[in-house]
Formats: C-alpha cells, sequence, structure tokens
C-alpha cells in the first residue's frame, strides 16, 4: 500500500467532493452535487459509508485518547443524573405527602398499584444504595406508600404514542419509547397523541404534567387534553383539581388552569359525569356544555375554550404532515413536489414547491385532502387531470402520491401517464382489481409479475400511499403500497431509458388503445412527488408515517 | 476494582448494589462500545455522548439482565437503541433541513446503526499497522496532528493537490483492505 501521489488533475468527481468534504472545505453547491451522487447511487453511498466509518476511526485511533477520562466522565454523568433523581424522589415524598394528607385516591385505583409496589421499592432501594449508599436516603425511601403513585418503572403497557410532534418529555417524566406505563409523564415540548389500551384516545399539547394511573384512568396536572371515548373506553376518567371528569361514551375536552385551582371541562359529543374523588356525582353534562371547577366544587359553566386549547388527531396530522412538506421540499434529489395548496390568484395552477416545474390542472377542482385543512384534487370526470412536463432522461425515478380512491370506473386506471404511446414513456396504473404496476413503454410485451402476487392491491375508500419506483440499474420497476411491495417487474429490453415528457396526474391523455381508450383516475389525490433516484422501502415507509391519515395504524389494502 | 474481576462477577455485584462494579464494566466495554458507535454515528452526532448514554441506560436497567445470558449483546442491543435515538434526534433537529448534510449517508449509516454490520475497528487497526512508515506517517499528521492540508503538503513537499489526491487514495486503500479481511472473514 503505497500510492504515489502526483499532481494530476482530479477527474473522478466523488474523489474531488470527497475529500473537501472530509475536511470541511465542501460549500453549499458541492454539498448539493455529493448528495446527488450518493442519491443516484447507492453503492457509491455505501462506499461513502464505509469511507466515513474509517475516516472517524482513523481519527480514533491515532489520536491518543484516556479511557480514564472516558470512564470517570461517565461515572461524573451516572452520578449527576442521580443527584437529580434521587432530588426529584424527595420533592415527590413531600409532595405526595402532602396530596396523601389532603385526599386519599379512591380505593380501587390504589389496588391496582399493590401488585407492583414490592418490585417498585426494591427497585427503588437499588438503585439509591447503589449509587448513594447513605443511611439517611435509605430513611427517605421507606415511606413506600407515599411514593407509590409515583415513580415510573417498567409497567404493562397503559397507552402507546401513536403521534406527535415535536414532542419533548421532561427527562426523568417520559414514556419508554411510545410506551406509556402507569407514572408521571411532562410534556414539555411539542404535542402527543396516545391511545389507552381500553380504546380511549387523548391528544395533549405541551405544557402539560399529567399521570396516568391505568387504561382507564389518568390525572392532568397541569395543561389541556382531549379525549375521544370509543365504546370500549366508557368509563374513561380524567382527574382534575380534586374532581373526576367520566367519560359516558363522548368526546371532551379538560384543562386545568395556570394556578392549578381550577380546571375546566367541555362538552363536544356524548355525555360526561362530573364526581367528587369520593364519587358523588356533582354535575351531568352533555353535548355542548361545559363547567368550571375548583375545590370539589362545580361553579358554573366555563366560557368558550381558546383556538387550540383542545386540539383533535387530525390537528397533530396536518401539523406533522405540514413539518413533513418543509422538509421534504429541500431534497435535492426531488424533480418536482406538489403539495396540493390552491393558488388564490389561480386555481389552475398545481404549483411545485421546488419552484420549476409547475402542472396544469385540467377539470379537477379543489377539494378537502386527507385531514381538515389540507387541499387535494378531485378527479371524476373524463377530462380531469395534471399536465406535468419531465422532458428529461433519467436511470432511476420514484413517484409517490397519497390518493383515495372513490371507484374504479375502467380496465386501466391511470396514477401518472405519460401522454399517448411515446417510447420510454412511463404509465402507472392500476387494473380493475386493484393490482398496480409500473410500466415503461418500449419494454416489449415482456412484462411479468415476479413479486407480491396475493397483495390485496390498491385500497378504495381510504388513503393509501403509492410509490412507483423506476431502476434501470437494476433492472426494474416496483410499486408499493403503504411503504409495502405489491408488484415488480423486470425491464428486459437493453438501451431502455426513462424519458416521462408530457405526462398527466390522474389521467392518461390521447390514447390510441381501442380496449382501454379511458384511463382516468377516480378520487382524490392529495400529495404527488418524483424523485431522480431508487427511494428505498424504508424511506417510503417514513413516508407513510409521516404522512398516513389516520393516527392509528394503518389496516392492510383490502 | 480488582483486575481480576470476571465480566458475570462485576454484574453479580452490580445487580447487588455495588455502584464501584459499574466502573469496571465501563473499563470492559468503553472501546468496542465507542469504535463501534464511531464507525456508525451519523454526521452531527457525539458518539462519546451517546456511548454514555447506553452506559447509563445499562446501569439503570442491569436489574433487568438475566444473570448467566450473554452480557455482551444486552449492552449492545442498549447501544444499538441509544443510536437510533440519536439518529432521529439529528434528523428531527437539524440534518434534513441542512443545507449541508449528507442524506445518502445519513440513512446508510442509519441503516447500518440497525443491522448487525461486521465491525470494521480491528481490520482497520490491522491494516494500519502494516503500511510502511512513509506513508503512515501522512495519516498521523492528518488524525492525530490534526495539521491542515497545507501543513501537510508543506512537510511533505508535496502540492495542495497531489496531498488531497494521495490522502484519498490512502484511505481507499484502507478501506479496500478491511474490505478483503471482512470478505475473508466470510461476512
Amino acid at each position: 500500500m503505497t500510492p504515489a501521489p502526483d499532481d494530476s488533475p482530479v477527474t473522478d468527481p466523488f474523489e474531488r467532493l470527497w475529500t473537501d468534504y472530509l475536511e470541511g472545505e465542501l460549500d453549499e453547491n458541492g454539498i448539493l452535487e455529493l448528495n446527488r451522487l450518493l442519491g443516484e447511487n447507492l453503492q457509491l453511498a455505501a462506499r461513502a459509508a464505509d469511507l466515513y466509518s474509517d475516516h472517524r476511526l482513523l481519527g480514533w485511533t491515532l489520536r491518543p485518547t484516556d479511557q480514564s477520562a472516558f470512564v470517570a466522565d461517565t461515572i461524573a454523568r451516572l452520578r449527576a443524573e442521580s443527584e437529580q433523581f434521587v432530588a426529584g424522589v424527595r420533592e415527590r415524598l413531600r409532595s405526595s405527602d402532602d396530596t396523601n394528607r389532603a385526599a386519599a385516591p379512591p380505593r380501587d385505583r390504589r389496588e391496582s398499584h399493590l401488585s407492583w409496589l414490592p418490585w417498585l421499592l426494591t427497585a427503588m432501594a437499588s438503585i439509591a444504595l447503589a449509587v448513594l449508599g447513605t443511611d439517611r436516603l435509605r430513611n427517605r425511601v421507606q415511606p413506600a406508600p407515599a411514593i407509590e403513585q409515583k415513580i415510573v418503572v417498567e409497567q404493562p403497557i397503559a397507552a402507546l404514542l401513536v403521534a406527535e410532534v415535536n414532542a419533548r418529555f421532561e427527562s426523568r417524566s417520559a414514556p419508554d419509547a411510545i410506551r406509556f406505563g402507569p407514572g408521571d409523564y411532562e410534556l414539555q415540548e411539542g404535542i402527543v397523541h396516545l391511545r389507552f389500551s381500553s380504546g380511549a384516545d387523548v391528544v395533549i399539547p405541551s405544557p402539560a404534567k399529567f399521570t396516568i394511573r391505568d387504561s382507564m384512568h389518568m390525572q392532568l396536572q397541569t395543561g389541556s387534553l382531549r379525549a375521544l371515548v370509543a365504546p370500549s373506553a366508557h368509563g374513561f376518567t380524567v382527574d382534575a383539581t380534586g374532581v373526576c371528569y367520566e367519560d359516558l361514551g363522548t368526546e371532551f375536552g379538560v384543562s386545568v388552569a395556570k394556578d392549578l385551582k381550577q380546571s375546566e371541562v367541555h362538552i363536544f359529543g356524548g355525555a360526561v359525569d362530573v364526581k367528587s374523588e369520593a364519587g358523588t356525582l356533582l354535575s351531568s353534562l352533555t353535548l355542548g356544555q361545559s363547567a368550571r371547577v375548583a375545590e370539589g366544587r362545580v361553579l358554573g359553566p366555563a366560557e368558550a375554550p381558546v383556538p387550540g386549547l383542545y386540539p383533535t388527531p387530525s390537528d397533530v396530522g396536518l401539523l406533522g404532515w405540514q413539518q413533513w412538506r418543509d422538509q421534504i421540499k429541500a431534497d435535492p434529489t426531488l424533480v418536482c413536489y406538489y403539495p396540493f395548496e390552491s393558488r388564490p390568484d389561480d386555481r389552475t395552477v398545481l404549483t411545485d414547491a421546488t419552484g420549476s416545474r409547475n402542472g396544469r390542472i385540467e377539470g379537477a377542482r379543489w377539494v378537502s385532502g386527507r385531514w381538515p385543512g389540507k387541499q387535494a384534487l378531485l378527479f371524476d370526470r373524463s377530462e380531469d387531470g395534471v399536465e406535468v412536463s419531465l422532458p428529461e432522461d433519467y436511470r432511476q425515478l420514484t413517484v409517490t402520491a397519497w390518493m383515495r380512491v372513490d371507484r374504479v370506473d375502467f380496465g386501466l386506471n391511470a396514477v401518472f401517464n405519460s401522454n399517448n404511446y411515446v417510447r420510454h414513456g412511463l404509465h402507472m396504473q392500476f387494473t380493475r382489481t386493484g393490482h398496480p404496476y409500473v410500466g415503461l413503454y418500449g419494454n416489449g410485451n415482456t412484462r411479468r409479475t415476479e413479486g407480491e402476487p396475493d397483495h390485496p392491491g390498491v385500497p378504495v375508500g381510504r388513503w393509501v400511499h403509492f410509490a412507483g419506483v423506476v431502476d434501470l440499474d437494476k433492472p426494474w420497476c416496483a410499486v408499493y403500497l403503504d411503504g409495502e411491495l405489491a408488484d415488480i417487474t423486470s425491464l428486459t429490453v437493453p438501451n431502455l431509458r426513462v424519458r416521462p415528457g408530457l405526462c398527466r396526474i390522474g389521467n392518461w391523455a390521447e390514447g390510441r388503445d381501442t380496449l382501454n381508450p379511458e384511463r382516468g383516475f377516480r378520487g382524490r389525490i392529495d400529495e404527488f412527488a418524483i424523485w431522480r433516484r431508487a427511494l428505498e422501502p424504508s424511506e417510503l415507509r417514513r413516508h407513510v408515517e409521516l404522512g398516513r391519515p389516520s393516527l392509528i395504524a394503518i389496516e392492510p389494502a383490502r | 476494582m480488582p483486575p481480576t474481576d470476571s465480566l458475570a462477577e462485576l454484574v453479580r455485584r452490580l445487580q447487588a448494589g455495588d455502584a464501584d462494579a459499574f466502573e469496571g464494566i465501563v473499563r470492559l466495554f468503553e472501546t468496542e462500545i465507542r469504535g463501534w458507535l464511531i464507525s456508525r454515528c451519523p454526521p452531527g452526532g457525539d458518539p462519546d455522548s451517546v456511548a454514555q448514554n447506553a452506559f447509563v441506560e445499562a446501569f439503570r436497567r442491569i436489574s433487568e439482565f438475566s444473570p448467566g445470558t450473554d452480557f455482551r449483546a444486552w449492552l449492545f442491543t442498549i447501544t444499538r437503541y441509544q443510536l437510533l435515538a440519536e439518529c432521529t434526534r439529528l434528523k428531527r433537529h437539524a440534518d434534513y433541513r441542512s443545507r449541508y448534510a449528507l442524506h445518502s449517508l445519513s440513512a446508510e449509516l442509519e441503516r447500518r446503526a440497525a443491522t448487525d454490520e461486521p465491525d470494521r475497528l480491528l481490520h482497520l487497526q490491522e491494516c494500519l499497522s502494516r503500511l510502511a512508515q512513509p506513508v503512515r506517517i501522512v495519516l498521523e499528521w492528518r488524525y492525530r496532528d490534526e495539521l491542515s492540508l497545507q501543513e501537510i503538503a508543506d512537510r511533505s513537499n508535496r502540492s495542495l493537490a497531489a496531498t488531497k489526491k494521495w490522502l484519498f487514495v490512502l484511505r481507499e486503500k484502507l478501506r479496500e483492505c478491511v474490505d478483503r479481511k471482512l470478505s475473508a472473514e466470510g461476512i
């Protein structure tokens, strides 16, 4: 290994860009160029990852390192966090003593914790003793009943995080990834949507402090929440400021004022009983009613809530998508990106968020999309479509769309088709039975389905993420629905290219096919993007995760 | 900590509440964990911080470890999740929007973080040891002494362009050497 340097100019663009990147000398244009190179060639990306790993390891191997310093830092970090933990325990001991004196919790709730109390005491004692080993602390840990409701330990899952936007919990009051067991939580930033195992959905914006007791009970200390309670969770209860808001099959919002002495409840649907902690009925509220409560007494109706106080699951979805939209449009490998937001000055233009390829809307009408406030185009007439021009050649191309099929009228139904029959043209369609596929005109009659013949195909009546991937280096075309492979087709003709040319979203123009002359899409599309690379399945699944209209896991396609 | 303590003994002591045993465990796995993380942490991430998080998390969860099972595998599982959390944090807070992020590189490294990709550290060290000293010194100037490329060029009486090219070729040769060794392992 004795390479001889010389002064000959570097001709390999990757070599030039990569060296400058590792030296921190690559400017913004260089980064764009390197991103393009890596994005277009997965093998090069893998090689870059190897080189990057070696680069970091070289720095670590050749630079003298002090193991002791790392060990000392780690021990110090553990000690600092443990001291915070112990301080938190002390604080909770004090507050819990006060709480217990003020109001004992109903018996059934206390019993629900007895099964894990011994484990809790063991865990508490072992952690505290291991870290500090002081008699003083050992004494403080002993009052077990006072801390039983306060410490988060491994518990059966009471709720799962099904959606969030920028959520950040206080480090000692955070869930275990997406799992929420009984315990205290403090949401400092963002917004979360929890689904309890009982079937209740709860949306909580920050800032908020709350305690999950079990799958049917929670307590709100500060902040607000909206609860949507499925029939399976009737009786779901939110405790706040000394009363219990018990669901009778409903959707309701609860908030606790900043002074922590007063709470409010607003009934958006169904009915809620307001009860004292002892179980005495204080008030029954139904649709449209509200109440202010303080010190265990109902004071009267509450004022109308300020906007945003009780966000819905759809609000979480739309907010998350808006952030996603802003991120994705900065991707340098995008050819075009249509978030489907109408222009007030010209509703016949479909704006390309990357700025270069606006589409021309023909017939399709603006309607609502995946969430309230999100726009879509409705395609339901013969002439409906959006014309887009892609005159360039590509080696790889990925087309993605969020779409909802209302009905399937034709033998072939276009998602995105090159106009007419043009050699190297792109055809992304699905059959009357819902089977999706991507074809390149000029690939001969050799199309064959290789994978997932049992996939249920494009669903009707719900939103689905459609992704067509063409990769001439493989060479194949593939379709993914909601991130799962639904079809893959070999490209068997040599010297193929991908040259979409003039295309239509949601239709096919001027076909000479006497068997399938009409291929109009019937339904809504509310997001559409094209990349000049073959997106990985993991990326597509991430798109699905961040764009899914339902905040609960997507059901399998039909 | 007595140097003769076995891993099993350290774990037993830690589970019994002896916090000093934790230091022994950190010393035992420090190099392996840090090396593993350094080769996989995406640009912008701090592998040493992730390593510390992993050790602290292991301490917190020590009661969940079943004696007699593979502690190293258990620790690496925790480390992997810590790294994936770091990847998520980077994506959420900066990288995706950053004009200076290499998205494909980060994606590939994140993919590797979630898999059992073979470790390159030992092979890299071996390949490095086989370099002739005049060649190795260039890498030492770059990585140990952190000289600028211009300083390296001046010291070696070469142009800046030739120095860049030399470094690139050297890194490629090392990568190929490591890959050959991994292939020979049948990985």
